[in-house]
């Protein structure tokens, strides 16, 4: 029996693509250069995160020396760090169990 | 400086002095010429020619420059070598493009307001292009100053103090121009 996927399932289908299928991560470091007010601009205007969500990142980085800012695949993690270093940023790929 | 704003017709704009003006070109300048030999070679129209300039690998690099500016400008992607080199193969020249295009954009921004005898304006376009460079320039100075870790200051000598007062007025161009961005 079959029937049309609705948007409870949907979650669940693509969160478990997430995990299974795509385990990169895009980090990204602290540098002594960009500012905190920059760094959160950049993870706002590219990740379209909230002004909270991407000052709770960037304080991450500041603090802990890096963060994690995207999950998926390696190719899309490799796109986000060419994105990140286009912005004068330092980031890295790196399997997300690293 | 008149700080980045919006004017009235959403369009944003600054003012530099003459010396602010020269300064801003003429760093844009330099690290568009640093980075000159790692961008996409011209186009070359005999196809011999153009093969053999391709053949050569002329611009890019299959490792971290020891140029510590360079280094941070086109760094490293992932921390093992052979990853960081196939993907510094695929991506650098291109990085190294845009960065040299936007250093390019600033300084033409400023030879039109020069030209104009006016104000700077810049599409939103320009805008990013500027935002990136400001951040370029600033990465660059504090290679040059020898600024590795959070809260180094540089030497205390008279030029790193100089480039230093530079370095931290970028930072206040920078913000002004995040905030006239979003506003």
């Amino acid at each position: 029996m079959t029937r049309t996927l609705d948007a409870h399932d949907l979650r669940e289908q693509s969160a478990l693509d997430t995990e299974i299928g795509s385990p990169w991560v895009t980090l990204v470091w602290n540098d002594p250069v960009n500012l905190m007010s920059y760094v959160s601009y950049v993870f706002r205007s590219y990740f379209g995160f909230t002004h909270s969500e991407a000052d709770k990142r960037m304080l991450q980085v500041h603090h802990d020396g890096r963060a994690v800012v995207a999950s998926g695949t390696r190719e899309h993690m490799e796109s986000h760090v060419e994105a990140m270093h286009d912005f004068g940023l330092w980031a890295t790929v790196q399997k997300a169990d690293a | 400086m008149i700080p980045f704003e919006r004017d009235s017709t959403g369009v944003i704009t600054a003012s530099f002095s003459q010396p602010e003006s020269s300064l801003l070109a003429s760093l844009a300048g330099q690290v568009a010429s640093m980075l000159d030999s790692y961008a996409a070679p011209p186009a070359i129209d005999d196809p011999d020619a153009a093969a053999l300039y391709a053949s050569v690998g002329l611009g890019g690099s299959s490792s971290l420059s020891d140029d510590p500016a360079i280094a941070r400008l086109l760094p490293d992607a992932y921390s093992e070598a052979d990853a960081s080199a196939d993907f510094r193969g695929l991506t650098e020249r291109s990085l190294a493009t845009r960065k040299v295009a936007n250093a390019r954009a600033v300084a033409q921004s400023l030879s039109d307001a020069d030209t104009a005898a006016g104000d700077v304006r810049l599409t939103e376009q320009e805008a990013q292009a500027w935002l990136r460079t400001l951040a370029d320039l600033r990465l660059t100075i504090a290679a040059r100053l020898g600024i590795e870790h959070d809260g180094d200051e540089g030497g205390d000598d008279e030029s790193s103090v100089a480039l230093k007062d530079v370095y931290d007025w970028l930072a206040w161009v920078t913000e002004s121009l995040i905030d006239a961005i979003e506003s």
